[in-house]
C-alpha cells in the first residue's frame, strides 16, 4: 500500500530563489561511481563507492518576466550554485528532508519555442556536494 | 546593505544576509543581476547649515 504522496507539493529553490510555481518536474539523483573491488577467488563482482556524481534535473516553465525563470537562470550558466528540493512546504525534518546540492554546475540553458504551447525548459545541475537537511 | 526585492527569495524589504548566502553556495551576483536583491537606498537626510548675519560680517 502506498504510504507517501511524493512530490505533490514540493518546494524547489535555485540559488535561493523559490521556483516551485514554475516547476513541473524535479529529479534529484544521488549517485556515486562504482569502483570494482573484485579479486581472485570472488565468484561475483564487488564494488565500493567512488566519487559522488550527483545531479538535479528540473523542468520549468520558461517565463521571461521579471523575477521569474529566465531572470533566475541567466546569470548562472557556466557557474555553480545551490539547488534545494524538498517534498513539501514547511520546515525541514526527517519526513520532509531538504535534498541539497551545493556547488552544482549549470552547463547550458536551452530556449525552446513551439507554436501554441507554453515554453518549458529542462535544466540540469550537475556535480557538487550532496546533503540532506533534516533540521529546521 | 543588501535587501530582498523579490518574494521568491524572502520577505521583500528584509535584510539579505550576504555572508550566510555565500556560505550556502549561492551566487550573489546572479541574484543582483536578476533583480532579486539590491542595495538599500540611503535614508539619512542631509543636515542644512545656517549662517547668521551676525557671524558673517562679509555679508553686511
Amino acid at each position: 500500500m502506498a504510504t507517501s504522496t511524493i512530490l505533490s507539493n514540493p518546494v524547489v529553490t535555485v540559488n535561493s530563489v523559490d521556483l516551485s510555481d514554475q516547476c513541473t518536474s524535479a529529479v534529484f539523483t544521488e549517485r556515486y561511481a562504482e569502483l570494482t573491488a573484485t579479486a581472485f577467488g570472488d565468484l561475483s563482482n564487488k564494488y565500493v563507492k567512488g566519487l559522488g556524481d550527483h545531479e538535479v534535473v528540473l523542468t520549468l516553465y520558461m517565463s521571461y518576466a521579471a523575477s521569474e525563470t529566465y531572470a533566475t537562470l541567466k546569470s548562472l550558466v557556466g557557474t555553480t550554485t545551490t539547488v534545494v528540493v524538498k517534498p513539501a512546504t514547511g520546515a525541514d525534518s526527517a519526513t520532509n528532508p531538504g535534498f541539497t546540492l551545493t556547488g552544482a554546475f549549470l552547463a547550458e540553458l536551452p530556449h525552446t519555442f513551439s507554436l501554441g504551447e507554453l515554453s518549458t525548459v529542462d535544466v540540469t545541475f550537475h556535480g557538487g556536494v550532496y546533503s540532506e537537511d533534516t533540521t529546521a | 546593505m543588501l535587501v530582498i526585492l523579490s518574494e521568491r527569495v524572502g520577505v521583500v524589504g528584509a535584510k539579505f544576509d550576504e555572508e550566510a548566502a555565500r556560505a550556502k553556495g549561492y551566487d550573489i551576483e546572479a541574484l543582483l543581476l536578476g533583480g532579486f536583491i539590491g542595495e538599500s537606498s540611503p535614508t539619512t537626510t542631509r543636515k542644512t547649515s545656517k549662517v547668521s548675519k551676525k557671524d558673517n560680517p562679509e555679508k553686511d
